[in-house]
Parts: structure tokens; C-alpha cells; sequence
């Protein structure tokens, strides 16, 4: 009797200081992700989309190649895209990078935050299309927002003219 | 007692006529102020060149269209906010508030600009409400005027030695506030020499767009 009491006891006691140094993370403990990874892995794929930007006061379009998962693109991703294209073809003059793009609690806004700005110090027009560029590329790829708040440094878009301290409405892009 | 009735009659009808017979108000806001100097501009920076076009603008609307006075808001070498500005227009009565812009471009050629519509957000208001400066636009139709003096533009002589212009909308700072109908003329000047043919051109479209609306 006593000699079960005392396994009981040491048990109990080794489970307490094993519970005590898991939760104070002295050990952690990892399970394997192999299934969660192929999981992630076919939900993700490169699907052939079209970016739109407007050449000569019409809309253009290219072909780009861009990261979908859930039936929607990778946001970033695409709009790199778009913005390397703008570069390429001289609309922007310094390469810009997407440093992320997150939606707000409703989904409703998409939140840009871009390494630089990319509109130019030249005509309003001229920037109003790169904007209309990026608003237009997101509306035809399926990417369910009705705003996007341009930001740089976790800072609304500067500009001299336009005024980005609200969201653009992608509805917007139907006026012009 | 027939005469003093005629008199009175006759009063009534002029207070009425002068009440009625009102002049159009014109406001011009050239870009750039005493610590802004705007963008680049052929032969000097934007506040110079917009300056000269406002000047020639305003000689030219006195010149053919007498019946519309033309006002500054501010005067070279001034400094005043936006909000400033908003404040002058929407108390004086304006007809037309113009925000004049210019920069440097291959070709000479004229862009018009108002604020951005969104209609889908839209909501019915009550006859009496507070909306914030950013939703101002809603109080005037600057969008139909836009679209007005985008024909009368390229209904005129203009397009046989410019491009034709194009309307924008888009949420700009220059018409913050501003609840008057209000338009960006966005001009892309090749050389100065054609400040005074840019002057002419905008005079006549805005005088036939005004007197079209009277």
C-alpha cells in the first residue's frame, strides 16, 4: 500500500514539475506540419492575369504572371506586378515596392503601404492614372474592397495635389 | 392716391430687378503663394507662370465679358490656407471657383480636374446637416460644370491648335471644402509665350459656359 502511494505520489510529482517547465517554455513542444504545408501549398497557385494601366489616355492591359490562393490574387504580389510594369514602361520613375497590403476588421478596405511614393511631381492627370492603374487592376482581379488607403510610412500618400487621407473608392475608376 | 400706388409698384419692380440682375462671380486661385512655389513651370517655378495666366485670364474676362466679375483669392506674395480660401468662396456668392495649376510639358494643352463623386456611398440627408469639409462637393454641381466647360473647350477654336482637354475627378486638396462648383485647370505649358493664347482660350469657354448657365 505504501509502496503504491509513493509511485502515485512521484508520478504526480513529475507531471507537476513537467506542466511547470512546459508552460514556462523551458521545452516546447513541436508537432509536425507536413500535412498543413501540402494543404497550403494547393491552395496556392500561378494563374496568367492581366494588369491595366492606361497608355495615351486608353486603358492598356499585361499579361503577368501572379500567386492566387481562395480564388483571389496575393495582393501584394500582383500589385508589384503592376508597379514593375509602370516602371518598365517609364509611367513611374523609381522602382516602388509593395511592403504590404492588409484589409481593415470588415474587409472593406484594403490597407497599401508602399516603399515610396510612386506619383511624380508633373501633372495631376498623369498621377490620377497610376492611381486609376492600381484601383483598375484590383477591381477586374476579383479582389473584393470597395477603398484602398495609399500609405507610405505607415503615413497616408503625400502629395501635393491629391488628397489621399481617405480611401479611394474603386467605384471610382467607373467615372473616368 | 393712384400716383403713390403706381410709385410703390413701380419701387417693388426695381428692388426686384436689382435683386435679380445679378453679376456673375468669378474666383481665380492661381497655384503656388509666398512660401509655396509649386511645381516646375517653362522659365520659373509654377507661382510665377500661374500668376501670369490668372492676370491675363481676369484681363481678358474684363475686356469681353464685363458682366462677370473676376476675383483673387489671394494676391502675390500672400500666404492663406485652403480653408481660408474655402471661406471666401462660399460666402461671397461665387458662380465659378477656378484653381489655375501649370507645369512643364512637350505639348501646351489643358486638363480640367473636380472632386471625386463617389455615388455609390451617397446617403439621403436631411435638408439641415453638418458634412465634413472632405464631402463639400456635395453642396455644388461641379462635376456638370467640369463637363460644360470641357465642351466649350473643345467646341471652340482650341482644339484646332491644342490637344482636347479631358475631365478628371478625383478627391483633390486644392477644392477642399470648397462647396461652390469648382474646377482644376491643370495646364501643361510648352513655353510661356502661349500664357497669353492659354488666357484667351480659357476666357472665351468660361464667359460662353457662364452665360450658357445664366
Amino acid at each position: 500500500m505504501n509502496s503504491k502511494l509513493i509511485i502515485v505520489s512521484s508520478l504526480a510529482a513529475c507531471a507537476g514539475v513537467c506542466l511547470y517547465l512546459y508552460y514556462s517554455e523551458y521545452f516546447i513542444v513541436l508537432l509536425p506540419q507536413h500535412t498543413q504545408i501540402i494543404a497550403e501549398s494547393k491552395a496556392h497557385q500561378t494563374r496568367r492575369t492581366p494588369v491595366f494601366f492606361v497608355r495615351n489616355k486608353t486603358w492598356s492591359q499585361e499579361i503577368k504572371d501572379v500567386l492566387w490562393t481562395h480564388n483571389e490574387p496575393v495582393v501584394e504580389h500582383l500589385l508589384q506586378q503592376l508597379l514593375d510594369v509602370l516602371y518598365e514602361e517609364k509611367y513611374i520613375q523609381q522602382r516602388v515596392r509593395v511592403e504590404f497590403a492588409v484589409r481593415n476588421a470588415s474587409g472593406s478596405t484594403l490597407y497599401i503601404q508602399l516603399s515610396q511614393s510612386p506619383l511624380d511631381q508633373g501633372s495631376i492627370a498623369a498621377n490620377i492614372e497610376i492611381v486609376h492603374s492600381i484601383l483598375s487592376t484590383l477591381a477586374h482581379n476579383n479582389v473584393q474592397v470597395t477603398g484602398v488607403q495609399f500609405l507610405v510610412n505607415s503615413e497616408p500618400l503625400p502629395d501635393t495635389h491629391l488628397d489621399f487621407s481617405s480611401p479611394w473608392q474603386l467605384a471610382a475608376i467607373s467615372n473616368t | 392716391m393712384q400716383i403713390t400706388k403706381l410709385h410703390f409698384v413701380l419701387l417693388l419692380l426695381a428692388c426686384f430687378g436689382l435683386h435679380t440682375d445679378a453679376t456673375q462671380l468669378l474666383m481665380l486661385s492661381p497655384i503656388g503663394d509666398a512660401r509655396n512655389e509649386g511645381r516646375k513651370a517653362p522659365e520659373g517655378s509654377e507661382r510665377a507662370v500661374t500668376r501670369d495666366i490668372a492676370n491675363a485670364l481676369a484681363h481678358e474676362m474684363l475686356r469681353n465679358y464685363p458682366e462677370i466679375r473676376v476675383l483673387f483669392t489671394h494676391m502675390a506674395g500672400e500666404t492663406i490656407t485652403q480653408l481660408d480660401k474655402a471661406q471666401y468662396a462660399n460666402t461671397t456668392g461665387t458662380s465659378l471657383y477656378l484653381v489655375i495649376g501649370c507645369y512643364n510639358a512637350p505639348q501646351t494643352h489643358i486638363t480640367l480636374l473636380t472632386a471625386q463623386r463617389d455615388n455609390h456611398m451617397i446617403m439621403k440627408m436631411s435638408d439641415q446637416a453638418l458634412y465634413p469639409i472632405s464631402q463639400a462637393w456635395r453642396l455644388a454641381p461641379s462635376y456638370e460644370y467640369g463637363q460644360k466647360l470641357t465642351l466649350a473647350l473643345n467646341r471652340g477654336a482650341a482644339h484646332k491648335h491644342m490637344p482636347p482637354s479631358v475631365l478628371y475627378e478625383a478627391p483633390l486638396k486644392d477644392l477642399r471644402a470648397i462647396a461652390v462648383p469648382a474646377i482644376v485647370i491643370d495646364i501643361g505649358l510648352s513655353t510661356r509665350e502661349h500664357v497669353p493664347f492659354v488666357a484667351q482660350v480659357l476666357a472665351e469657354a468660361i464667359g460662353t459656359m457662364l452665360g450658357d448657365l445664366q
